[in-house]
């Protein structure tokens, strides 16, 4: 298994042991704190990124200035790989990962919560007098002690979507006035910090199962329990400059919900994508570069490829098929595509790797894909 | 496709002690521009590591009366000090 990394590199994200502004077309990565065939999860915040292996240990490199690669360091930068010690976590191993623009967060298999970054818009959920960056891992105790299923950050909020079907966002996110009349929006607070709690409005009959954040808006999946287990709902929340908080009902169980800065994608059981917001640069991959697209459009995909999984950068997407095949589109000032140029695509367009890519995953302007590399 | 990647307003931008103003860019680096070239008008922030560039909304007649304002208070301060010694 090799590990490879294409895109922007100004904080040393890309763990190739320099910085640089751009790297068109996938790097082998030779410098890193896990075993690659190990890697379960990769997930990318502004700058920088962090990987989760099957023993449950984090692993961050990148940008480090607010703290976020929870190394409990001062460092401006890591341009390797770093392992997080397991004793910031209690030493119980961790079950799932998030990364924001400057942010990082994980939920631990005994579904303890822990934030660490930037706490300048009080996103870590502590009141921003005390801390303004935090740079070891803290464990976080939701209200009524809830607890944790999913995490996600935007720009300068972090969402948490719990157990039993609410939605707790820390930090700044603007949601209109009028929210959508499934939901109760309710204000408390946590270590003096404010939060919002997103509930439905019928607890037994409509299940938030899902949470994914763009920069000033959220995308939530809903399922309808009169219509059966399956989700087939989003429900978006927040800025609507570009139509990405447009909310939208599918005739197909959604797989997988995912968010750029600016735009949403969902994955459906039928093998499709749609996406909708903004495609200024490509972004939503429909075909053209567009203004913004308020209605859900279908990527533009050859129909013979199997989806497996949709990874979202700030103006970028990276689609992994079944076969291990790589597919990239949007922005690409910074060979965020990996395609050898710096043109936006406005169509997937699949990229050489050396093999089948097994595991992938994205930050604001960069990939990483984790492929199988027949031994020489 | 406008030219400005978004139009952010300045009490959305993150300051620092440099007298910088900063918001995030989507490369991963930050759109930047000094108090000095906002008070001079300039109103275009510009990220280091790429093309994209932002339209910073302020009011720049309140921005310089601020400026004013915190400029003759600072003033009155060395005074009253001068006359305390």
């Amino acid at each position: 298994m090799s590990v490879y990394a294409w895109g922007a590199n100004s904080h040393g994200q890309l763990s190739l042991g320099f910085e640089s502004e751009l790297c068109m077309s996938p790097e082998i990565v030779r410098e890193y704190s896990f075993n690659p065939a190990s890697v379960r999860r990769i997930r990318g915040g502004g700058g920088h990124v962090l990987v989760l292996d099957a023993n449950g240990r984090v692993h961050a490199c990148g940008w480090n200035g607010r703290g976020q690669l929870g190394l409990d360091s001062t460092e401006e930068c890591f341009n390797t790989f770093q392992t997080i010690p397991g004793e910031y976590f209690g030493d119980v191993p961790v079950e799932s990962i998030a990364c924001g623009w400057d942010i990082s967060g994980c939920i631990t298999v005994t579904k303890k919560l822990y934030v660490w970054g930037s706490n300048s818009f009080q996103q870590l959920g502590l009141c921003q007098r005390e801390f303004n960056a935090v740079r070891r891992p803290l464990p976080v105790i939701l209200p009524r002690n809830d607890k944790p299923a999913r995490i996600s950050f935007g720009l300068r909020h972090c969402a948490i979507l719990t157990e039993d079907h609410k939605v707790y966002v820390f930090g700044r996110l603007r949601i209109g006035d009028e929210p959508p009349s499934d939901l109760c929006i309710t204000s408390t607070t946590l270590n003096c910090a404010p939060v919002i709690k997103i509930q439905t409005n019928e607890p037994t009959e409509i299940h938030i199962t899902g949470v994914a954040s763009g920069q000033n808006h959220i995308l939530l999946k809903v399922v309808d329990l009169q219509y059966g287990t399956s989700a087939k709902r989003v429900i978006a929340l927040g800025d609507n400059k570009f139509g990405q908080a447009n909310s939208f009902q599918f005739e197909e169980e959604i797989k997988q919900i995912t968010t750029g800065w600016t735009h949403n994608s969902v994955m459906l059981k039928d093998n499709r994508v749609l996406s909708w917001g903004r495609n200024c640069y490509g972004q939503l991959g429909i075909g053209s570069v567009t203004k913004n697209q308020p209605m859900p459009q279908e990527l533009d995909l050859p129909s013979n490829i199997m989806l497996s999984s949709l990874h979202m950068g700030s103006e970028h997407g990276l689609l992994r098929s079944t076969d291990g095949e790589v597919y990239t589109w949007g922005w690409n000032e910074h060979g965020n595509c990996g395609n050898d140029a710096t043109d936006n695509l406005c169509s997937p367009t699949r990229i050489q790797l050396p093999g089948p890519c097994k595991i992938a995953g994205t930050g604001a302007g960069f990939c990483y894909a984790i492929c199988e590399v027949p031994s020489s | 496709m406008s030219v400005y990647h978004d139009e952010v307003e300045i009490e959305d931008m993150e300051y620092d002690e440099e007298e910088i103003y900063y918001y995030p860019c989507p490369c991963g680096d930050r759109f930047q521009i000094t108090k000095e070239e906002l008070m001079e008008g300039e109103e275009v922030a510009t990220c280091p590591s790429c093309s994209l560039i932002i339209k910073v909304i302020y009011d720049a007649a309140m921005f310089l009366a601020e400026e004013d304002e915190e400029t003759s208070l600072n003033d009155r301060m060395k005074d009253m000090q001068l006359e305390k010694h």
